[in-house]
């Protein structure tokens, strides 16, 4: 395997520019995604249109403006930041050809690669970086809480430099990421849309956008001049060979129709398939599942006001909750979940049991003791849930039946999603909501940490040590750090987070270069026609 | 005639007004925000702020509503929150698949409909009649997302006869566009024919007593000339209003069947736009299929004429 030695060369070399972020020292063999190779094997063929079942149509196609997966997923091959990431989650160069950081972590230097051209003709500079990162900055769902942060990005001939007011570790974890996206357009473009929606779609990547047609498909097709990077392909880093001509993706809402046209060969790929047709899947022979891992689901307590304020009450529903029977109701197949008390899955650089003898100790009449001296007396628990995501919707019903086996009122309220967003930030209207939280490579972009977020964990303690977590810049202090952020999560209980689980994706069986990951990657993949 | 033509189609107004102030006081009184929506679970507070102050949704209700108002009166019913395009032209698209499944659908429930139901008026209280019963009822027992899954898992996936999913605008070919339609239209003819069978039979049994078919068959004419010369066109003026009602309902959008086979009709449009909040999006779909039942309703008032001289307006 020349090409994986090959890889790793170019990865230390990269790295070795790095001394703020990466995970160089815990390079560890984790794979997100369960199945297929790093690289693509090299007799694929090109030509033919691979075609994509979304589980619904896109709310925008402007990745900066949105962290909803399904515009990061359908623009992943449209646009491209600075930095991406490999299968291990670790910080690779994409436009950027590598950068530096000062000693006192105050200014990142990026060098651009010479040569990118846009979808439009035009080659890339740093005026589009510049222009693109600021957008970022205020559009961004994602670009307020780093801009907070920056005082200045300044681009000179092929370089871009940050400049920090604090250091602020993880800069290149959200420069890396393709949701919220810090994507790089042309100045221009940014410019008219200003914090406007986008008009045009227009980046770098291996495929261009040429259609949307509403409810039927959102058309790429191969940009032929696109500058590839010559590294092995590994997760959303190295190179990038668009080998279908055409990729589409259509909205295909209901999940029994996409696996139906994957079985048929309607379609190559199914994102978004449900845990409970994993069992029958896994035997069925004209289809792959690919599992990937990392997801959480979450309870959210409301500590800005109500009863959830009181850190007792939030501890007795932890300790009133058994997590395997709502795990096992939720997502069926024991292969599809983890009862475990590190957020991030085993075999990640980020892995830890700290905490862990809060997290699942399930005692009821600890819980009633806790619930007591809280000063509950039986008032009904507002709890926002919705049918819309059926995950949601099962954990609510098992977690809400043990709550009242412990003597605790739960008050289910059940809307579509769009209310559920709507009420969750008005702090009068409920006690707690339920929602999942998925992977993310760096523990800075987990929203529970974030005061903002609805939920607003916003205790002294908490922010002190997340403070520190993101200033600092060694990697082993910052796993150190971490730990204790998480055992603190456990032991304030701003959440319960019952367990961790797995996505499903269906593909075609041996669909040549694919391989489930979290962004459907469609280029490497050969198309079946 | 004209007159009443015209009558008719001025009434349409105050119902539009009603459906108007209705559907925006439903939409706008139900709890979600666009802006929310669009930006994701992780959007800051200031941000939603200022997308919804770019939407135009911070200003007062009334304001809001007038103003959609003055634009829908001349013609334009506003831009999507979402697609960024105008309504009508997001209506005109989500129609096409509408009306060619509607009307697929109407024909399969027609073909199934009217032969069961005569069989089952001529050869009354019979096995046949029997077995029509219980077609009918086994057809609007049968919830059509079952029945739209067990066709794509029988013909599509199994069989490999037909696409499983997906839509091809009758413009890129009409075998191929057949093709996508075949199962959806049988997932939506089903359950409609039960009606239409059972309008059929109690319609013309109705008219086979009547002194007429007496005559005529006592006059020496064939059975079959007697069934559909004679009984059965005067039998048509109900069912001709069934059929109308489906097919006014089917311009809302078959929900269910366009669900299933992701057709990208008025019944997605419907769905996707709630789910979003797309108010201008939702208020357009809503008038429009307002209209359309008026205007189908109407239509089907005036075939009364063609069908059967006697009726004048």
């Amino acid at each position: 395997m020349a090409s994986h030695s090959h890889a790793r060369v170019t990865r230390r070399r990269f790295l070795g520019t790095i001394t703020a972020a990466g995970f160089a020292a815990a390079a560890s063999g984790w794979v997100p995604g369960a199945t297929g190779e790093a690289s693509a094997a090299p007799a694929l063929r090109r030509g033919g249109t691979l075609r994509i079942a979304e589980i619904g149509e896109p709310l925008t196609l402007d990745t900066t403006a949105t962290t909803a997966d399904l515009t990061s997923t359908i623009t992943l091959p449209v646009f491209e930041e600075l930095l991406a990431f490999d299968r291990n989650w670790r910080i690779q160069p994409a436009l950027a050809s590598g950068f530096t950081v000062s000693k006192d972590g105050l200014t990142y230097t990026f060098t651009l690669r010479a040569g990118v051209p846009f979808h439009n003709g035009k080659t890339l500079t740093a005026d589009d970086v510049v222009a693109s990162l600021n957008r970022w900055g205020k559009v961004s769902p994602r670009g307020p809480s780093v801009y907070q942060h920056v005082s200045a990005v300044t681009g000179a001939g092929n370089t871009v430099t940050v400049k920090l007011k604090e250091p602020f570790a993880p800069l290149p974890a959200f420069l890396a990421l393709p949701n919220g996206a810090a994507a790089i357009m042309p100045k221009e473009i940014v410019d008219a849309a200003g914090t406007q929606p986008l008009k045009q779609f227009v980046g770098t990547g291996p495929y261009k956008f040429v259609e949307w047609a509403p409810d039927r498909y959102v058309h790429l097709s191969r940009f032929d001049q696109y500058a590839a990077r010559t590294e092995p392909s590994d997760g959303y880093a190295g190179r990038r060979d668009a080998l279908a001509d055409d990729v589409f993706y259509y909205p295909v809402s209901q999940v029994a129709t996409r696996i139906a046209g994957v079985q048929s060969g309607d379609y190559d790929i199914a994102d978004g398939i449900n845990q409970d047709a994993y069992t029958q899947l896994a035997r069925d022979p004209r289809v792959d599942v690919g599992i990937i891992r990392g997801s959480f689901l979450t309870f959210f307590f409301n500590k800005k006001q109500g009863m959830m304020t009181s850190e007792k009450l939030r501890q007795a529903i932890a300790v009133a909750l058994d997590m395997q029977p709502i795990l096992q109701a939720t997502f069926g197949n024991p292969a599809l979940y983890t009862v475990d008390a590190s957020i991030y899955p085993k075999g990640t650089p980020w892995y830890t049991e700290a905490g862990a003898a809060a997290y699942d100790p399930h005692n009821v009449d600890q819980a009633k003791r806790l619930a007591r001296e809280a000063g509950y007396a039986g008032q009904p628990i507002r709890w926002l849930t919705t049918q819309q995501y059926d995950y949601m919707f099962k954990s609510t019903v098992v977690a809400s039946a043990q709550l009242q086996q412990a003597g605790f009122k739960v008050d289910m309220q059940v809307m579509d999603w769009a209310s559920v967003l709507d009420h969750r930030n008005k702090p009068a209207d409920w006690d707690m909501f339920v929602t999942s939280h998925g992977f993310v490579p760096d523990p800075a972009l987990i929203t529970v940490f974030s005061s903002a977020y609805p939920g607003w964990w916003d205790s002294s303690d908490k922010n002190a040590l997340f403070g520190q977590f993101t200033a600092e810049s060694d990697q082993a202090k910052r796993t150190q750090l971490w730990a204790k952020l998480q055992a603190l999560m456990y032991q304030e209980a701003p959440i319960v987070r019952p367990g961790g689980f797995n996505l499903l994706e269906l593909s075609r069986k041996g669909l040549p270069g694919f391989r489930a990951s979290y962004w459907i990657v469609p280029w490497n993949v050969q198309a079946a026609r | 005639m004209l007159g009443y033509l015209i009558g008719r189609l001025f009434a349409l107004l105050p119902v539009l007004l009603v459906v108007a102030v209705v559907v925006f006081m439903l939409v706008h009184v139900t709890p979600g925000d666009p802006a929310r929506v669009l930006l994701g679970q992780d959007a800051t507070e200031p941000q939603v702020a200022a997308l919804r102050h770019d939407l135009g949704l911070d200003r007062p209700l009334p304001v809001q509503f007038t103003l959609w108002l003055g634009r829908a009166l001349h013609g334009d019913l506003g831009t999507s929150l979402f697609l960024r395009m105008p309504v009508s032209r997001d209506i005109v698209q989500h129609l096409g698949p509408t009306v060619t499944l509607s009307v697929f659908g109407l024909g399969v429930a027609l073909l199934i409909g009217i032969p069961v139901g005569v069989v089952s008026a001529v050869f009354r209280n019979s096995w046949l009649d029997q077995l029509s019963l219980a077609l009918a009822m086994l057809g609007a027992a049968v919830p059509s997302f079952w029945l739209g899954l067990s066709l794509i898992i029988l013909f599509a996936v199994d069989l490999g006869w037909l696409p499983s999913s997906g839509y091809q605008s009758p413009a890129s070919g009409l075998w191929l566009s057949a093709q996508y339609l075949v199962l959806p239209a049988i997932a939506l003819g089903v359950p409609n024919s039960s009606l239409i069978i059972r309008f059929t039979r109690s319609s013309l049994l109705d008219v086979l007593g009547n002194d007429y078919i007496r005559t005529a068959r006592a006059k020496g004419l064939r059975g079959r000339a007697v069934v559909f010369r004679h009984a059965l066109r005067n039998a048509l003026v109900p069912i001709l209003t069934v059929v109308g009602l489906t097919f006014a309902a089917l311009m809302g959008g078959a929900v269910v069947t366009e669900n299933v086979f992701s057709l990208p009709g008025i019944g997605q449009l419907v769905v996707s736009s709630v789910l979003r909040r797309d108010y201008p999006v939702i208020q357009g779909v809503v008038l429009m299929v307002a209209t359309a039942y008026v205007v189908i309703n109407l239509a089907v008032d005036l075939l009364y004429f063609a069908v059967d001289p006697r009726v004048r307006y």
